[in-house]
């Protein structure tokens, strides 16, 4: 009887200790997670603590960090070495578990903390070349400097590391059951070929081929290639390229055609991802110093996307946004110059179709012979799962990424292709953020960029001598028109990247007579550009609008500057809207439809949060876009891309009465009228169900609305339903889950002003006070003075205190 | 005393179940006292420090955790936090009781 009882309890207590110590599905583990000791409730705002001596081995001399009130690090080191060891450390006392989340996401390592339900993602990664690419990035990353950063930002990663204990690590470890481990400079390589992914990562060959054999060639010419009025290159039309341009390879005779794709994607074209740069002389300026300006468009995510420091040292003083997990600057200032980016948009990524001889897929044909192909295997550690070994052939263009009779992760990935991307090259992109935060003049500027392949950028430049000027800078092949625009042919030489179009070739403009330089992921020139680079660029809307305001404001104050960046002017709207309510107003439409038609009537075209217009203009304008195009571009079953939005504002400015109104798939010829008013219908009809009736709900702050969602998409740890302005395709870009990433504004002269705010908090603990503590004010328009320092002395309000950080403790 | 300071001393959460056990083992009075002592010690210790530990710091933390769980109020989170902790401490301390009870030669009185 006394041992039935102990063994039901013994049982009952066994079953407690395993119900608690181990994860059930996506469940943390509930003894550790609640055990106040070491679980959640550890992860409160002590984390925040600041100490006045810290101990960190391995530093060579003593390190003075300066905070400010948002807790920004300002690093005084006496050296490089501490200096990045220094970035390490502290980037990994706030982002720890972002770092290595983002680490493992970008190497296919994520099945390893996860288990099964990250397979096919980590399979996506490893097959996409990521490791590859990293791998050569780290190779090419020899020369000294890059190198003895690389190795001191993990040194210091790893000195974090060392001081924890399990209580102590971030909440997502606690939540997700795994332990941090040993950062390393691959990792770092890993971080920013995330990046690379992340910006130039989007393709549509797969659809544009199809499309093309539906249209044919001239109509792909007008959908999809057409320069037109509206559009503002950031090179001015009609600049003159003082060079001997390299003449293109010829193109082949025919195209590469594909079997019907069993898709139905009535998508929009129009990427989401997207920023705006530019600067202007100190001619324009009230203080007549040059003012620069750059808000990236990303992914808004939590932890933030940046993390900001000012880094202080012999020959560098920099402040600026870094990417957890890479050290230097990405995007800032130092004594003498600023710098900013936007995304290229220019074609660095083509898909080779690949003939194997057998199923073995060791050899493939080219250029009528059979060439090896090189297996890489990449092996998949799975969480309470066999490790999976992955075979990846690899081409001379790249890896083959899924074979003929595999299913894709990504509809924009084909099978049976290979891919070729430059972030596959080896290329050492640190070594450009090395020499920008150094960079001291136009010159060292220009150096600098000369070390940057991939993800090509827009670079803007201002310094304290009165220059501007804007570079379009990446590794970009040699192509033919329209090369790459389609899937390529891997048999035939003609498709191949033969030579890559030389630095100095590359569309910069510097000082120009208009006084300022801008982009805005747009078109980078006007046709007269002896290369072809791409046809993927962003539709003319925040382009034109910057341009607009850039060209018509004198006596620039800081103040201006934030308003164009917060600038919601909807150009789409106030170029059609009009021509559209005109054309519906002579068609009938019912008391609802009336309605709305008025509340359109009496908007200002601008995209506030309290403003319904945008709303119903948004919804209205994706009706009326997919009715005019999905006749055209559906093949049965198959249903590809419409062409961007810009094609269709061009025809409602230029023929109302055009063909491409009629929808083919009727008896009837269709006319404008009809189509708007169809599409009228619907989008009153579908405002209602989804909004109710007409009230505060349709207010486009609430209706739309912005969600922060956290890194892992763990629920409470994000934040959703801000009610922002703005919108896609407007200057202020800020959308459901994109938005910029980043504000900052500079004035360059004897003593550089700046200002900066970002989505998010310096920490990444979502207990700590500073892990969302600038989404309110970012949702605001507010931004912060920048405490930018000439040595660790310096006085500023703004400033909480000073730590010092040596080998030991003693003083 | 003995749980706390291990507490403090290690990560393991498990403290809570392994102590009273041993403490019942060694020293157990009848089935229903320690289930009793097992349960107050561990629960209220847990309570104690995760009230502790938000009295020193701000609770930023508690309602993300919330909002993950669904839990409803603070005190709904510290109260799941020390009955779970009770429950270990309670039945494991009732298991170290009968353990203790197999081998011991005759049954001690109650005591009331």
């Amino acid at each position: 009887m006394k041992w039935v009882k102990f063994l039901l309890a013994a049982v009952f207590c066994t079953s407690l200790f395993y119900v608690l110590q181990f994860p059930i599905g996506q469940t943390p583990a509930v003894g550790n997670f609640l055990n106040p000791f070491g679980g959640f409730w550890q992860n409160n705002t002590r984390q925040d603590e600041l100490f006045t001596r810290y101990q960190v081995q391995g530093l060579k001399a003593e390190v003075k960090v300066v905070w400010d009130e948002r807790q920004v690090a300002h690093v005084f080191a006496e050296n490089d070495h501490d200096l990045y060891m220094m970035q390490g450390y502290l980037t990994a006392r706030d982002r720890l578990w972002q770092m290595d989340f983002i680490a493992r996401a970008a190497g296919g390592r994520l099945s390893e903390v996860v288990g099964e339900r990250a397979l096919e993602l980590d399979r996506f990664r490893r097959r996409t070349g990521m490791v590859y690419a990293a791998e050569n990035s780290l190779a090419a990353t020899s020369d000294a400097q890059s190198k003895l950063v690389m190795e001191a930002y993990a040194k210091g990663v790893n000195r974090w590391i060392a001081t924890l204990t399990p209580d102590q690590y971030p909440l997502e470890f606690k939540i997700l059951n795994y332990q941090p481990e040993a950062w390393t400079p691959l990792k770092s390589a890993l971080v920013l070929k995330y990046m690379a992914w992340d910006l130039t990562g989007r393709n549509d060959e797969l659809q544009m081929t199809r499309t093309r054999q539906l249209l044919g060639d001239s109509l792909m010419n007008e959908m999809f290639f057409k320069d037109s009025d509206l559009q503002r290159p950031i090179i001015p039309r009609n600049t003159a390229w003082p060079f001997e341009a390299l003449s293109p390879p010829p193109a082949p005779e025919s195209l590469v055609e594909i079997e019907p794709l069993a898709m139905n994607m009535l998508l929009s074209p129009d990427p989401d991802i997207g920023s705006n740069n530019w600067a202007v002389s100190g001619e324009k300026t009230k203080s007549g110093h040059a003012i620069l300006c750059n808000d990236p468009h990303l992914a808004l995510r939590l932890p933030a996307i940046w993390y900001e420091i000012q880094l202080h040292a012999p020959g560098v003083n920099v402040y600026g946004t870094s990417i957890p997990g890479a050290p230097a600057v990405i995007i800032g200032f130092n004594e003498n110059i600023s710098w900013g980016v936007t995304n290229a948009a220019t074609d660095v990524m083509d898909w080779y179709e690949i003939e194997f001889r057998d199923d073995a897929q060791s050899e493939y044909l080219y250029d009528g012979e059979w060439l090896q192909a090189k297996q890489r295997l990449e092996t998949i550690h799975v969480l309470n799962g066999a490790s999976i070994v992955d075979t990846i052939p690899m081409t001379r263009f790249g890896p083959l990424v899924y074979n003929a009779a595999e299913k894709s992760f990504s509809s924009n990935v084909p099978t049976g292709m290979a891919l070729r991307w430059t972030a596959h090259q080896p290329s050492n992109e640190l070594r450009t953020f090395l020499h920008l935060n150094r960079a001291t003049d136009y010159d060292t500027f220009t150096h600098a960029l000369s070390f940057f392949d991939c993800p090509a950028q827009n670079f803007v430049y201002a310094d304290n001598q009165g220059n501007i000027a804007i570079h379009h800078n990446g590794k970009f092949p040699v192509r033919w028109q329209h090369q790459g625009r389609y899937i390529s042919d891997g048999r035939d030489p003609a498709y191949d990247w033969k030579e890559y179009i030389p630095r100095e070739h590359l569309p910069k403009v510097k000082n120009p007579e208009q006084g300022f330089v801008f982009s805005a992921n747009q078109r980078p020139t006007d046709m007269s550009y002896p290369y072809y680079l791409g046809a993927r660029y962003a539709t003319f809307e925040r382009s034109m609008r910057i341009h607009e305001r850039l060209n018509e404001m004198q006596n620039i104050t800081v103040e201006d500057m934030m308003v164009l960046q917060k600038d919601n002017q909807n150009l789409r709207a106030e170029a059609v809207l009009p021509i559209m309510l005109d054309v519906l107003e002579m068609q009938g439409v019912s008391l609802a439809e009336a309605r709305d038609m008025d509340l359109l009537r009496s908007w200002d075209f601008s995209n506030e949060r309290d403003e319904v217009g945008p709303l119903i203009f948004d919804t209205w304008w994706s009706n009326f876009h997919a009715l005019v195009w999905e006749d055209e571009v559906r093949d049965q079953d198959e249903v590809l891309s419409t062409p961007v939005s810009e094609v269709t504002v061009n025809l409602l400015l230029s023929d109302t009465a055009s063909i491409w109104f009629d929808r083919r798939d009727t008896a009837e010829r269709e006319r404008l009228g009809d189509i708007l008013s169809q599409s009228f219908a619907e989008t009153s009809q579908q405002l209602t169900e989804k909004h109710g009736l007409f009230g505060d709900d349709w207010q486009w702050g609430k209706a739309r609305g912005t969600d922060i969602l956290h890194m892992a998409q763990i629920p409470g740890m994000g934040r959703t339903g801000l009610e922002t302005n703005g919108n896609r395709a407007i200057v202020n870009a800020t959308s459901k889950r994109f938005g910029p990433s980043w504000r900052m504004i500079v004035e360059m002269g004897p003593e550089i002003r700046a200002w900066g705010i970002y989505p998010g908090g310096q920490s990444g603990n979502p207990g700590s006070q500073y892990y969302d503590n600038m989404i309110d004010d970012w949702v605001a328009g507010e931004y912060y003075p920048i405490v930018f320092l000439k040595s660790a002395d310096e006085a500023s309000e703004d400033i909480i205190g000073t730590s010092v950080f040596s080998n030991t403790l003693a003083p | 005393m003995i749980m706390l300071i291990l507490h403090l001393l290690t990560p393991f959460w498990w403290w809570v179940m392994l102590i009273p056990f041993i403490n019942s083992v060694i020293r157990g009075a009848s089935a229903l006292r320690s289930f009793g002592s097992g349960f107050v010690s561990a629960g209220l210790l847990w309570t104690a420090m995760a009230l502790f530990l938000n009295i020193s710091f701000t609770r930023e933390v508690v309602p993300r955790v919330m909002a993950m769980t669904g839990a409803t109020s603070f005190w709904m989170l510290v109260l799941v936090t020390g009955i779970v902790a009770g429950l270990c401490g309670g039945f494991a301390s009732l298991c170290g009781f009968y353990l203790r009870d197999i081998f011991r030669k005759q049954p001690v009185p109650e005591v009331s």
